[in-house]
């Protein structure tokens, strides 16, 4: 019998427990504040829906955070405006940018001896002292939430007792905030400079936070990848790139410019980190078809597409660093065109990606994206979709292993090859059958990186897209 | 088989417990598992005391504790230790010295009161923290005239679940909670009967189902329903004027 105390118990057990949870944090009347404790609505949830977020995942340099629609009961008006004595909210500030965190797992539970009843919540919590049998990237790590975000939009009541909430994710409160309004720009402003000085820290004229009460109350969740480019543009709040411009149009630009990514984690905290995956070894292995794992169990429902993404294939990269129309301005790194049966234009066509990014100081610093983007496009690289039963804990980035087979034995052969080959070249122990052909999918521990995850938490399904 | 009224003990705020706070909020979750459990009171020398204090005066005729281990637990009304609740059925009172089983159903004498304390003093493995998943303070509201036929009473405890179909063709299943859902069915009722009936479909509000409540051996089956649907006992049994009323009930767990 497997651990099922373990996430990866949970995850492949045939009948397991799960749990969802919607938790907010309203802001206090007079300060403006959040309040300290999470509130638990989950009771009063009709409806979940889903929660997406991907980067890369559509074209390069895409970083799309879904919104998300909460259905709520709203039979005895806890959903009201905060000015209704019934609501939530009286007695707290607006109902809009309340916060919002979205929990999904499983339990455990377990009656002792001595009549009490003990639950174990995965991922979250394990049965052993985390700090002693813990390792790093073991699932064990995880953290129960997967979606953070907060209420923004219309919140119409009607005769039905129900309403639906809008929510947003925490990357809008960068998005709803105008660029001309931070202040700490400087001449020798770097990437990591932007994100924490001038983002982290920024403050009102008392003293107080703009965006820290979005992400955590703390600086521990800012996890900004050190950087050294400096950005003259962002001189002044008055600078042409700056003036029209929200924070987070700064935050995407400056992504492309580093060849970074920007996102929320699962639990709320904002990364600014290379493309690379964030776990050196795999996270989780998924097995599908006829793939089989004692300690992963089969997970895949379907896979929903695999290939190589030939739309994301570039056997050019140009990088555009000044306003200039002049070859001085660019940066290009593109392979060479020859007829020959591994020459990338050949065989596939000539395609150009375009970066345009003035930001960029330097030829130097130009090349090095081209580098970086060409060595990631110029390979013809395959990406997945898999839909599976509940895998709450991965995140963007996380490396995956696939296993899925669909070959049956050879549909021709009777016969399998031990008794029918040579001898000298299978084994008495092994016992293959023919590979049936067609367009069957089979994969052995292929890895993948998440560019795309999605949880629809009305099915309790996942999606991930990963790539190469 | 009896409603009850809707349980009095119906918000965290209520509570006042010695230790563990952060578990009261469980004693309102219908899901037996979760258990309001002491904390440093695993010493049957120590009691553990919990306390519902009523928003106003309430009326109580039956105390439910379940999911617990708990041997010995006094229970009493305004917060003197001399108001013991007189059961009904038995000779004793609320001051209860040597409980087994995990359900207990008490009728008592009615009594009205602002707030109900549980002294948990031991536990039925001894020295251990005390814990009790459900607590109900209510009163009766109807006792039915007699108890449908066996395949009139249909409860079925109904999971919410989320179903896989993997790519293996397996099946994999996510329950998310687990709620009763009962269907009683009557024929031949009084007019008296039907009245009382109707007269707690007609109060729109949840109420407490309590299907066969024994003080010993009580299996715990008493959920916080709604009634839901259409009334339906004005129809003649049998087509006879004078043969009663016939109709079914539907109950879904709150």
């Amino acid at each position: 019998m497997s651990d099922l105390y373990s996430l990866n118990g949970q995850i492949k057990n045939a009948k397991s427990r799960i749990f969802r949870r919607c938790l907010i944090k309203r802001r206090l009347l007079g300060t403006g504040i959040y309040e300290s404790d999470w509130i638990d609505i989950s009771e009063d949830v009709i409806k979940w829906g889903s929660v997406k977020k991907e980067v890369d995942a559509s074209r390069v340099n895409s970083f799309k955070f879904s919104t998300m629609k909460l259905t709520f009961s709203n039979h005895d008006g806890s959903y009201n405006p905060a000015d209704d004595e019934q609501s939530l909210w009286y007695g707290y500030s607006s109902q809009q940018r309340t916060l919002v965190r979205i929990e999904v797992g499983f339990v455990k539970d377990e009656l002792g001896a001595d009549g009490v009843w003990r639950q174990i919540e995965l991922p979250g919590q394990a049965r052993w002292d985390e700090a002693v049998w813990d390792v790093d990237g073991y699932t064990w790590d995880g953290q129960p939430a997967v979606y953070m975000g907060y209420i923004s939009g219309d919140i119409n009541l009607a005769g039905t007792n129900q309403l639906t909430v809008p929510i947003v994710p925490l990357t809008e409160a960068f998005r709803q905030f105008a660029a001309r309004r931070l202040t700490g720009y400087n001449t020798s402003l770097t990437a990591y400079d932007f994100m924490t000085a001038v983002l982290r820290d920024q403050q009102d004229s008392s003293g107080n936070y703009l965006f820290r009460p979005f992400f955590g109350n703390t600086t521990t969740y800012w996890d900004i990848a050190s950087t050294t480019v400096e950005y003259a543009n962002l001189n002044t709040s008055t600078a042409d790139d700056v003036k029209d411009s929200t924070a987070w149009d700064i935050v995407e630009k400056l992504a492309i410019a580093e060849n970074s990514v920007p996102f929320v984690s699962a639990d709320g905290i904002f990364k600014f980190a290379a493309r690379n995956g964030n776990m050196a070894s795999p996270t989780f292995h998924f097995f599908g078809g006829t793939g089989f794992s004692s300690e992963y169990g089969s997970t895949i429902k379907k896979i929903g597409f695999y290939g190589e993404r030939f739309s994301k294939y570039y056997s050019r990269v140009s990088v555009q660093f000044r306003q200039d129309d002049t070859t001085t301005s660019f940066a290009i790194r593109e392979s060479t065109f020859r007829v020959s049966g591994d020459s990338g234009p050949w065989v596939y066509g000539e395609k150009t990606l375009e970066v345009n990014n003035l930001w960029i100081p330097t030829l130097t610093v130009a090349d090095v994206i081209a580098g970086e983007l060409f060595d990631e496009y110029s390979a013809l690289r395959k990406e997945i979709e898999i839909t599976t039963s509940l895998v709450p804990h991965l995140d963007l980035l996380d490396r995956i292993l696939v296993t899925y087979d669909t070959t049956p034995p050879s549909q021709n052969g009777l016969w399998d090859l031990y008794n029918w080959s040579d001898a000298a070249t299978i084994g008495a122990d092994e016992l293959v059958w023919d590979d049936s052909g067609g367009d069957a999918i089979k994969l052995s521990a292929k890895e993948f990186r998440l560019i795309s995850i999605e949880v629809n938490l009305d099915s309790g399904e996942s999606k991930f897209v990963g790539r190469e | 088989m009896e409603f009850l009224k809707r349980n009095y003990f119906d918000t965290a705020t209520q509570l006042t417990v010695n230790s563990n706070t952060i578990t009261a909020d469980f004693l309102l979750d219908p899901d037996p598992r979760r258990q309001y459990v002491s904390d440093g009171y695993n010493n049957d020398s120590l009691t553990a005391s919990l306390t519902i204090t009523f928003d106003q005066t309430q009326t109580v005729d039956r105390i439910m504790l379940m999911s617990h281990n708990l041997k010995a637990v006094n229970i009493f009304y305004n917060g003197a230790t001399a108001n013991a609740f007189v059961l009904t059925g038995v000779t004793a009172t609320s001051q209860l010295t040597s409980l087994t089983g995990s359900d207990h159903y008490f009728r008592c004498t009615s009594v009205a009161c602002t707030s109900i304390t549980f002294d948990m003093k031991s536990t039925q493995v001894a020295n251990s923290e005390k814990a009790v998943g459900y607590i109900f303070a209510t009163q009766q509201e109807l006792d039915f005239d007699r108890i449908p036929d066996a395949g009139g009473f249909t409860p079925v405890l109904k999971p919410k679940e989320l179903k896989h179909e993997l790519s293996t063709g397996s099946i994999r299943v996510h329950t998310v909670a687990n709620r009763w859902d009962v269907k009683i069915k009557f024929k031949y009722i009084s007019t008296t009967f039907r009245n009382s009936l109707k007269a707690i479909w007609d109060q729109n509000d949840s109420k407490v189902f309590v299907p066969f409540g024994t003080i010993t051996s009580w299996d715990g089956f008493a959920f916080e329903c709604t009634w839901n649907g259409p009334f339906e006992f004005y129809k003649f049994s049998d087509n006879n004027a004078g043969a009663g009323f016939s109709g079914n009930i539907q109950l879904n767990q709150t």
